[in-house]
C-alpha cells in the first residue's frame, strides 16, 4: 500500500512537471508558436488555470479510484469486473475537466489543438498510468492495459 | 520411526480413517505409516470408506509431492497392504467349514463333541463374510489360525519382512493395533493378533526393539435391532456390548502383550440409524472419539518412551473444546491450517479456476494471483516456465486437491455432528463450511471465524480470503502451477 501511494505521488509529480514546466516552456520558447495572443500573458492567465483544472480533476479521479479500490471487499474475480465500470466512469471527471479548461480557459485559437492534445496526454499520465501502476491488491489489473504495462516494467 | 497400523474390523478402519485425516494435516512425522486391514467382511462399508479416503490422500499426496514449500501438509507417506480376510479365496465362509467340522464325525468324534459344546449350530453355520457377527468366540478361533511363521501367507509375510528390514537398518518401528472391544472382529482379533505378533517378534529376538501399542474402542455407538429380525439369528447385540467389554478388560489386565494400551469410549453412545449385519450397509458416520483414536496413534508414535497407562477425559460434560484435546497447541494449529486451506480451496479457488479456464485473457486481469502460477495470455507478459491452466495435468492436480479437501471437510463436519443431543463439539464452526446436505458452502465471508476459541485479538488478525489472495499475488518466485498454488495457499492459511 505504501508503494502504491509513492507511485501515485511520483507520477503526479511527473505530470505536474510536464504540465506546469515543460508544456508552458514549449509555448514560450516558440517550439509551439502561437501568434494570436501574448504568450506570457496567455500562459499566466489562461494556460495555468486550464492546466490546473485538468491536473486537479485527473488527480482527484486517481485518488477517488484508489480509495474505492482500497475499501472494496473482494472475495472472487467476478466481483472485480464491475469495478472496471467504476474506473471508466471516473475517467469522465478529467475529461470534463478538459472540456471546462478548453471552453473557459483557452484564449487562443492557434493553441487549441495542441492544448487539447497535451491535456489528453496529461490525463493519460496522471490518471491512466497512475492507476495502472498503483491500483492495490486484487484490483491491480483493472485499469485497461495495466496487465501489460505492469508486466513490461516489472511491476506484476 | 515408521508406524505399522493393524486395523481390525470396521471400528479399526474408522480409527485409521481418522489417522489418515490427521496425517494429512501434518500431525504425524515424515516416516511411513503402513496399514494392514483385517476384516472377514471385505466389503464392509466402514472399510470401503476408509480405503477410499486413503486413495484420495495418496492421489493428492502424489500430486503435490514435488512441491518444495516447507509445510507439514501430507508429509507422511501412507501405504496399505492388501486387506486380509481369513476367508480369502474360500467358498464356504462359516466356522464349521473353516475347521472342517463335518470331518470330525468320522475322524475325531471327541473333537466334534467339543466343538458342539463351544458353538451352537447357528454359530457354526452362520456365514461369516459379513464379519463375526458380534461373537468374539467365533472370531478368536479363526484369527488364531494366522501362521506368522509361514512364509507364504500374505500380507503377513510382507508386514514381517518390512519390520525386519527396518530393524536391520537400525530403525525402531512401532506396531499399533486398533479395534473395538465390544464387537466381533475387533474383540477377537485384537488380543489374538497382538499375541501372535508379540510371539513372532520374541521368537525372532526382536521384541525388545519393537514397541507394540493397542487402541481399544469401548462401546461408543448403539443401534436398535429391527422387530422383524429373527432373534435366533446370529448378529451383534448392543445390549451385550458392555458385558463383552467387561470380560475383555479382565483378559487384558492379565495379558502383558502391549507396551501401551489406550482405551477410548463415550458414555453417551451415538445412535446408528441403520441396523446392518455387515457388508456395504454397515457404514457408520465418523465420530469425534475417532479423532481421539488418531491422536492416540500419534501419541504412541511420537512419544520417546511409551507409557503403560494414559488417562484422558473432557472437562465439561456438555461440550468438547480445544482444551480437551491432548497437545492442544500443535493439534489446533495443524487442524486449523488444514480446515482453512481445504475450505478456501474448494469454495473459492477451484470455482475461480473453473471460471478462468474458458477465458484466461480476461480472468487474469481480475485475479492477479493467477499469473504467478499459470501462464498468462498476451504480448510482453512473460510467463516462460509457467504451465497452462488448461493442461490436463494441472486440472488433475486441482481436482485431486479438491477431492481431498472435500473429504477432509466432510469428515470434520461429521466429527462435529457426533456429539449427540446433550453435547456439542466446539472445535470449528462446522456449519460455516459444510451445508446440511453435505455440500461445501460457497460463501467464504465467515472464513475468519472458522476456528472456535480464537480470542478477539486473534480474530482481528485473521486473514480473509481477500488478503490471502493478495499475498498469493505478491509471492516471490513461487513454485509454478497448481501444485505451487496449493502449497503456497496452504502455507498462507497457517493461523
Amino acid at each position: 500500500m505504501v508503494w502504491d501511494v509513492i507511485r501515485i505521488l511520483s507520477v503526479s509529480i511527473v505530470g505536474a512537471i510536464a504540465m506546469f514546466l515543460i508544456q508552458p516552456w514549449l509555448y514560450r520558447s516558440g517550439i509551439l508558436a502561437i501568434t494570436d495572443v501574448d504568450v506570457d500573458n496567455w500562459i499566466a492567465e489562461k494556460y495555468f488555470s486550464g492546466a490546473g483544472i485538468v491536473f486537479a480533476t485527473a488527480l482527484a479521479a486517481t485518488l477517488i479510484w484508489y480509495l474505492i479500490a482500497v475499501r472494496t471487499r473482494i472475495t472472487s474475480s467476478h466481483e472485480v469486473s464491475p469495478l472496471r465500470l467504476a474506473w471508466a466512469l471516473l475517467l469522465f471527471v478529467p475529461i470534463i475537466g478538459i472540456g471546462v479548461a478548453l471552453f473557459f480557459f483557452n484564449g487562443s485559437n492557434e493553441a487549441l489543438l495542441s492544448l487539447a492534445l497535451f491535456y489528453v496526454l496529461d490525463i493519460i499520465v496522471v490518471y491512466w498510468f497512475s492507476t495502472a501502476i498503483s491500483s492495490p491488491g486484487l484490483l491491480k489489473f483493472v485499469p485497461p492495459g495495466s496487465f501489460t504495462v505492469r508486466h513490461l516494467i516489472g511491476l506484476k | 520411526m515408521s508406524l505399522y497400523v493393524v486395523s481390525i474390523g470396521g471400528t479399526g478402519a474408522r480409527c485409521v480413517e481418522a489417522t489418515i485425516h490427521l496425517a494429512a494435516a501434518g500431525l504425524f512425522d515424515k516416516e511411513k505409516i503402513q496399514i494392514l486391514f483385517i476384516d472377514p467382511d471385505e466389503s464392509n462399508g466402514n472399510l470401503t470408506r476408509t480405503r477410499e479416503t486413503l486413495k484420495t490422500y495418496q492421489d493428492c499426496r502424489s500430486a503435490i509431492a514435488q512441491s518444495g514449500t516447507p509445510t507439514p501438509w501430507m508429509q507422511t507417506p501412507i501405504e496399505a497392504l492388501e486387506v486380509w480376510s481369513p476367508f480369502h479365496g474360500s467358498i464356504n465362509k462359516s466356522l464349521g467349514s473353516y475347521f472342517n467340522y463335518e470331518s470330525y464325525q468320522f475322524n475325531n468324534p471327541a473333537l466334534g463333541h467339543l466343538f458342539d459344546v463351544l458353538y451352537t449350530q447357528g454359530e457354526r453355520d452362520a456365514e461369516l463374510d459379513v464379519g463375526f457377527r458380534g461373537r468374539p468366540a467365533i472370531g478368536s478361533a479363526i484369527m488364531s489360525q494366522v501362521k506368522l511363521d509361514t512364509s507364504s501367507q500374505e500380507p503377513w509375510r510382507t508386514l514381517i519382512q518390512d519390520i525386519e528390514q527396518e530393524l536391520n537398518f537400525g530403525k525402531f518401528p512401532r506396531i499399533f493395533i486398533c479395534g473395538s472391544i465390544f464387537g466381533g472382529t475387533g474383540a477377537s482379533g485384537f488380543p489374538t493378533i497382538g499375541r501372535l505378533l508379540k510371539n513372532k517378534l520374541e521368537r525372532s529376538g526382536l521384541r525388545d526393539r519393537v514397541k507394540i501399542g493397542g487402541l481399544l474402542m469401548l462401546p461408543y455407538f448403539q443401534f436398535s435391532v429391527p422387530a422383524e429380525q429373527d432373534p435366533g439369528d446370529i448378529y451383534a447385540r448392543p445390549e451385550q456390548f458392555l458385558l463383552n467389554t467387561e470380560a475383555a478388560l479382565r483378559y487384558y489386565q492379565a495379558q502383558p502383550i502391549f507396551d501401551s494400551i489406550y482405551l477410548l469410549g463415550d458414555r453417551e453412545p451415538a445412535s446408528v440409524s441403520q441396523f446392518s449385519i455387515g457388508k456395504n450397509t454397515q457404514k457408520n458416520d465418523p465420530h469425534f472419539i475417532e479423532l481421539y483414536a488418531a491422536l492416540a496413534a500419534r501419541h504412541f508414535l511420537l512419544q520417546a518412551e511409551t507409557e503403560p497407562v494414559v488417562l484422558l477425559s473432557h472437562k465439561d460434560e456438555q461440550q468438547v473444546t480445544w482444551d480437551d484435546i491432548p497437545e492442544k497447541a500443535a493439534v489446533k494449529a495443524n487442524l486449523s491450517n488444514a480446515v482453512r486451506f481445504a475450505f478456501l480451496w474448494t469454495a473459492n479457488l477451484v470455482p475461480e479456476l473453473n471460471r478462468g479456464k474458458s477465458n484466461i485473457g480476461e480472468f487474469q486481469k481480475f485475479a492477479p494471483w493467477f499469473s504467478r502460477f499459470f501462464k498468462p495470455k498476451g504480448l510482453f507478459v512473460g510467463g516462460r516456465g509457467l504451465p497452462d491452466l488448461n493442461d490436463e495435468g494441472q486440472q488433475d492436480v486441482i481436482q485431486q486437491v479438491n477431492a481431498w479437501s472435500i473429504s477432509f471437510l466432510r469428515w470434520m463436519w461429521w466429527i462435529h455432528q457426533s456429539g449427540g443431543n446433550s453435547r456439542s463439539i466446539q472445535l470449528f464452526r462446522h456449519t460455516l463450511f459444510i451445508e446440511r446436505d453435505g455440500q461445501v458452502r460457497q460463501n467464504t465471508d465467515d472464513f475468519p471465524r472458522l476456528v472456535i476459541g480464537a480470542d478477539r485479538l486473534e480474530q482481528a488478525k485473521e486473514a480473509t480470503p481477500q488478503s490471502l489472495k493478495e499475498q498469493l499475488a505478491t509471492q516471490a518466485d513461487p513454485q509454478p502451477g497448481a501444485v505451487g498454488l496449493a502449497t503456497a495457499l496452504y502455507f498462507l492459511c497457517k493461523p
